[in-house]
């Protein structure tokens, strides 16, 4: 995982740590900045995470983006000759929008978010870990709030990173099951038989699906919703239900009625259909296909909301609030009164720098979030001595 | 006569080393043969084998690749050219002999134009898959250790386990079917076609293949192997072996 961005950023020496595996690694990791008035500048690669912050402090950038590892450093780029200099490998990354869903939710118009629409990030989040971690066998997952309306998935097992821009397309195309732009109205097709995937998404996607849908949503609430839902059942049905609805009170009324409706009709599904085209994750597939894609960094400032990018607590998922997050004022202010404190006891002329500001960050509301980060990277640690063990018994090195 | 009773001596003495160079009636054709031959048995092998082609072309045109009736057909046409056909035949060394050398004969002449070398490799696959489709037993699994693509086939208990998912996740199976057939682990990437459209169980980065679908991923193997080999053997030719542009024309 590549160094974090701002002053606020975790201990590099974390991210030289797990890198040192391979040479020149962090030195062959394409950076992008975003300046004042919208200059993006690619192809910046440092030398040390300490240079990256350095040149962070100097740029200010509103936003960083990392991309992959080149074959060769990617600010020294103009000295290979043409052709050689390439994208090796790099985190397979998803990212998940609000906007993609504006077709389904009617608390918000399409640039904002709610506590409930929320909910559909945490089903994304469940239903996409549940799948790289069972289905894929991936272990190193990181999720991480965008900033403004959406979550990102940075997965990090060195195999994955290698793999091909076919691979990564590969993935989304499994993990894809709502189809379709604006002009279409039925965009989850089930047949039988279904396949593992799908009823383990399923049963991810039930749980929440009364709650966010039913309630908060209410999407059987009104002809004009409830219009939308029953065009993506059989003729005969929709004829019935249209004429029933009426006479029922509520959304929950109104889906136990489809459902009776709908037991007598297998084999289809639109049940499931409905239930998945409302609350199945999204994904864009070309930011996870491109080997060379950019994404933004964890623990960078969102330009427009003032939020920080920060991994999110899987054991904690459904207790996460996006409106809760630190944002960047609030973080100058807590450590404003951090160090007014600091300045009644005696401080330690000699502490370095970076020590120092370890400190510092973990006296305000981000130190939460920095121990995900810190915990995922431990994890990766310990896996990756555990594969040098492994090798080296197999080789007989003592 | 005494010629050919001492040849046949000497192949029965010289036994188990040549059993050793054939194991299988199919191969990748990785090694190129190595032996000197005749001009005349140069010249047989590569008429043969392009009359083999040239009817597995024709064949899978009038016939649906795999019915029967293509089957049965093709293994004629292999019989007569004396092609190797059958996995358990015995004595099939000098079938297989002339197989592989025959295959790099006709390399040569048709890596000269892309049009030659779609037509060979799409000829080459479709023999392939008849061969292929004809292991019986556990020669399947030991073809694919050969090749060193180790699938190995899951046991009956991890099969029961995965019965249900294996059901419903592989198209065209029923209950029965997937008691009969053998699945194969496959990794995660050598199975992409597969898992890519949700064609196959996917658990723990392996993919459950069964039978009737290992020969895809084999295939494309096969594919990747023979496209390469085709691009290098361009060079091979320019070098040398101008006389086998008369086979072609």
């Amino acid at each position: 995982m590549p160094g974090a961005a701002q002053t606020f950023s975790p201990p590099s020496r974390f991210h030289a740590g797990s890198l040192a595996v391979v040479k020149n690694y962090f030195q062959r990791r394409e950076f992008s900045f975003t300046l004042r008035d919208d200059v993006y500048v690619r192809y910046q690669s440092f030398n040390s995470p300490q240079e990256l912050e350095k040149e962070m402090q100097k740029m200010n950038p509103y936003k960083i983006d990392v991309g992959a590892v080149y074959s060769h450093r990617p600010s020294q780029r103009n000295t290979v000759h043409m052709g050689a200099f390439h994208a090796q490998e790099k985190e397979l990354v998803f990212d998940i929008d609000m906007t993609d869903y504006n077709d389904v939710r009617r608390c918000c118009s399409s640039a904002e978010i709610c506590s409930k629409c929320w909910i559909l990030m945490t089903i994304a989040i469940r239903v996409i870990d549940r799948a790289l971690m069972e289905d894929f066998g991936v272990k190193h997952r990181l999720w991480v709030y965008s900033g403004r309306r959406g979550v990102h998935c940075w997965v990090c097992d060195d195999s994955v990173r290698k793999w091909s821009s076919a691979m990564r397309a590969a993935t989304v195309e499994y993990l894809t099951l709502v189809k379709g732009g604006s002009e279409t109205v039925k965009k989850v097709n089930l047949t039988d038989p279904i396949h593992p995937f799908i009823s383990n998404s399923l049963s991810l996607v039930e749980p929440y699906f009364e709650q966010y849908a039913l309630v908060g949503q209410d999407i059987l609430g009104s002809s004009e919703s409830w219009e939308k839902v029953v065009a993506l059942v059989p003729e005969y049905i929709l004829w019935l239900l249209l004429r029933e609805f009426p006479k029922k009170h509520d959304s929950i009324q109104r889906w136990e009625l489809l459902k009776k409706k709908m037991e007598k009709c297998k084999p289809c599904h639109a049940e499931w259909e409905i239930m998945l085209q409302y609350c199945f994750p999204r994904l864009d597939i070309n930011v996870s296909r491109g080997v060379s894609h950019l994404l933004k960094s964890p623990f960078s400032v969102h330009p427009k909301t003032g939020r920080v990018s920060v991994p999110i607590d899987l054991r904690k998922l459904d207790q996460f609030d996006p409106f809760a997050v630190p944002t960047i004022s609030c973080l100058c202010s807590e450590l404003d009164m951090a160090h007014e404190e600091e300045d009644g006891e005696k401080e330690n002329e000699a502490e370095p720098e970076p020590r120092r500001r370890t400190r510092d960050y973990k006296k305000t509301s981000l130190a939460p979030y920095v121990r995900v980060f810190e915990q995922f990277v431990e994890e990766m640690d310990k896996s990756r001595k555990g594969e040098l063990l492994k090798r080296s018994d197999l080789q007989g090195d003592f | 006569m005494e010629f050919s009773r001492e040849k046949r001596l000497k192949a029965r003495l010289a036994g188990d080393r040549r059993g050793d160079l054939y194991p299988h009636s199919l191969q990748f054709y990785l090694q190129p043969p190595t032996e000197n031959i005749s001009l005349a048995e140069f010249e047989n092998f590569a008429i043969d084998r392009l009359k083999l082609l040239k009817a597995v072309e024709n064949l899978g045109v009038s016939y649906v690749k795999g019915s029967d009736e293509y089957k049965s057909r093709l293994e004629r046409e292999i019989r007569k050219l004396k092609f190797p056909f059958k996995a358990l035949v015995e004595d099939d060394y000098d079938a297989r002999r002339k197989d592989h050398i025959s295959h790099f004969i006709l390399r040569l002449a048709y890596c000269q134009s892309e049009d030659l070398r779609r037509w060979f490799i799409q000829q080459e696959m479709d023999l392939f898959r008849y061969r292929f489709n004809e292991l019986t037993g556990d020669l399947v699994e030991k073809f694919l250790k050969y090749v060193n693509l180790s699938y190995g086939a899951i046991s009956k208990e991890v099969k029961e386990k995965l019965a249900v998912q294996l059901l419903n996740s592989t198209p065209g199976l029923n209950g029965a079917k997937v008691e009969e057939l053998e699945f194969y682990k496959v990794p995660l990437q050598e199975a992409m076609d597969l898992f890519r459209v949700r064609r196959v169980y996917l658990l723990n980065a392996f993919t459950y293949v069964p039978q009737t679908d290992i020969v895809a991923i084999v295939l494309n193997n096969y594919r990747t192997k023979l496209s390469k080999a085709l691009a290098v053997s361009t060079l091979f030719f320019l070098a040398s072996f101008v006389p086998l542009a008369s086979l072609v024309n």
